[in-house]
């Protein structure tokens, strides 16, 4: 058995948050409470995906040749500023790039947000976003 | 940074009766509160009781002075130059003589003044907040109804004469929004690729607009107020601007404003095609289906720009709150939004 891994420590901060905490406080203090408890909820969720999005970004990194040093998304976005990475998205022939970009872009979103509703309908036009060994 | 304190002390009933008396007469404030408002916009609701007896209900807006402001970082000016509050307050007053649903403007209090600068307007009746209205059973009946009246109110705004509209109304071309949105992904760094993608795709695909027009800026659930009978009041005014009319159909139907309710493109309420119905109804003419796509992708990278805006008045210790530092994460809700839109243009 290991001990207490991050997933457990935030759970049970959130769990004390909102059995303990939220029913003595109302208001605008209420609703920044809901904020808090929506952040860690982030970090959470992020801590079980993040294995994920970096396989991702490792392959949009390798597919566009990207240099390291800077976050791969971010690196993308100074790609595509610059020119060194063209890409139309709407020209079939870089259909392989974009489904990359749209499978990062789910799992990121459900990481911060799983749900909002344009999410939902991305899964059932796209299809689940699923590790890239299939 | 500014000091909350201060300026919550300054709103009292004693200076806003003072405040109010060469406009109204003598009175007596009752029932003060605030509203809402983040760090440089507050709303305040409250009743005067006139020599009458006539209890009036009423809102204040204000915009409170904060020291080593910057404006670049200013979360309202974002996509245009927000108006001041008395350019609002006069625009206000000038569509309402139009036959535009607003409130009435009572009186504007000048920049010098304790209170000021701001307005104080009428408050109507009704609910703004999505939330409630899609919850509330009695406003289930008129929900599909709004799309349509919201398409006659935007023909009725888009019809005010640009030269009724105050001299400070910015008139913003397409080419000037985009470029400014090219701006602001560069200063936060190139955060995202999609962004990227979307600011490139409108501006290959702009066109330019033949006879722009006064254009609310913000027109989306959320600033509608409804009563019982439909629409019935028409806020936030800071963002109008003049430019092309289709932005503001576009904004109202951009996913992020339906609010959860996807297949209600019509700001969550109905159908998009009801909106472009009672616009033509009183335009005589509506947009295409592609032009709205135009516009709805717009206001989706507009919105992933708010977040990041929001953010960096985290980061920049400007409003360094909770909410703020939140809010950097729904960028990814403005790129899932492009993305879609991308794959139908």
């Amino acid at each position: 058995m290991s001990d207490t891994v991050v997933t457990e420590l935030l759970s049970s901060v959130r769990a004390f948050l909102r059995s303990e905490i939220a029913p003595e406080i109302a208001g605008f203090k209420a609703y920044q409470l809901r904020v808090a408890m929506n952040s860690l909820a982030i970090v959470e969720r992020e801590q079980g995906l993040l294995a994920e999005l970096e396989t991702l970004d490792n392959a949009i990194a390798q597919y566009t040749g990207l240099a390291e040093g800077m976050p791969v998304w971010q690196g993308l976005a100074v790609a595509l500023r610059s020119g060194d990475v063209v890409l139309d998205p709407c020209d079939d022939k870089n259909a392989s790039l974009m489904s990359l970009i749209k499978r990062r872009t789910l799992i990121k979103l459900a990481i911060d947000n799983p749900k909002y509703s344009g999410g939902r309908v991305a899964k059932e036009r796209w299809g689940e976003a699923k590790p890239l060994s299939d | 940074m500014m000091d909350k304190a201060d300026t919550d002390t300054a709103v009292t009933e004693t200076a806003l009766e003072m405040c109010l008396m060469p406009a109204l007469g003598s009175g007596r404030v009752t029932a003060l509160k605030r509203l809402s408002g983040g760090a440089n916009m507050e709303t305040w609701s409250f009743d005067y009781m006139d020599e009458d007896k006539l209890l009036i209900p009423l809102i204040l807006r204000r915009e409170p002075g904060i020291e080593n402001h910057d404006e670049q970082l200013d979360g309202r000016k974002i996509a245009v130059s927000a108006l001041s509050l008395d350019t609002e307050a006069a625009l206000v007053a000038a569509v309402a003589d139009r036959g535009v649903a607003v409130p009435k403007v009572l009186c504007v209090i000048p920049e010098q003044s304790a209170l000021g600068p701001g307005y104080v307007m009428s408050r109507e009746l009704g609910e703004a907040l999505p939330n409630r209205l899609f919850s509330d059973p009695q406003y289930a009946e008129i929900l599909p109804d709004i799309p349509f009246q919201a398409g006659a109110a935007l023909a009725a705004i888009h019809a005010v004469p640009l030269d009724s509209l105050p001299e400070l109304t910015p008139r913003l071309p397409l080419s000037t929004r985009l470029s400014d949105f090219q701006n602001l992904i560069d200063r936060f760094g190139n955060s995202s690729p999609v962004h990227q993608l979307a600011v490139d795709w409108l501006s290959k695909n702009q066109q330019a607009c033949a006879a722009p027009t006064l254009v609310h800026g913000d027109f989306r659930n959320g600033n509608l107020l409804i009563g019982p009978k439909g629409l019935n009041s028409i806020l936030d005014w800071e963002l109008a601007h003049i430019g092309d009319p289709i932005e503001d159909l576009g904004y109202f139907c951009a996913n992020v404003w339906r609010f959860g309710r996807y297949d209600k493109p019509a700001g969550g309420f109905g159908a998009a095609e009801d909106l472009l119905a009672g616009y033509r109804s009183v335009a005589g003419r509506a947009p295409s289906s592609s032009e709205l796509r135009y516009w709805e992708l717009f206001a989706a990278l507009n919105w992933g720009l708010i977040t990041l805006t929001m953010l960096e008045m985290y980061r920049s210790g400007q409003d360094a709150t909770l909410e703020r530092a939140a809010i950097g994460r729904r960028m990814s809700e403005s790129e899932i939004d492009i993305l879609l839109l991308l794959d139908n243009v």
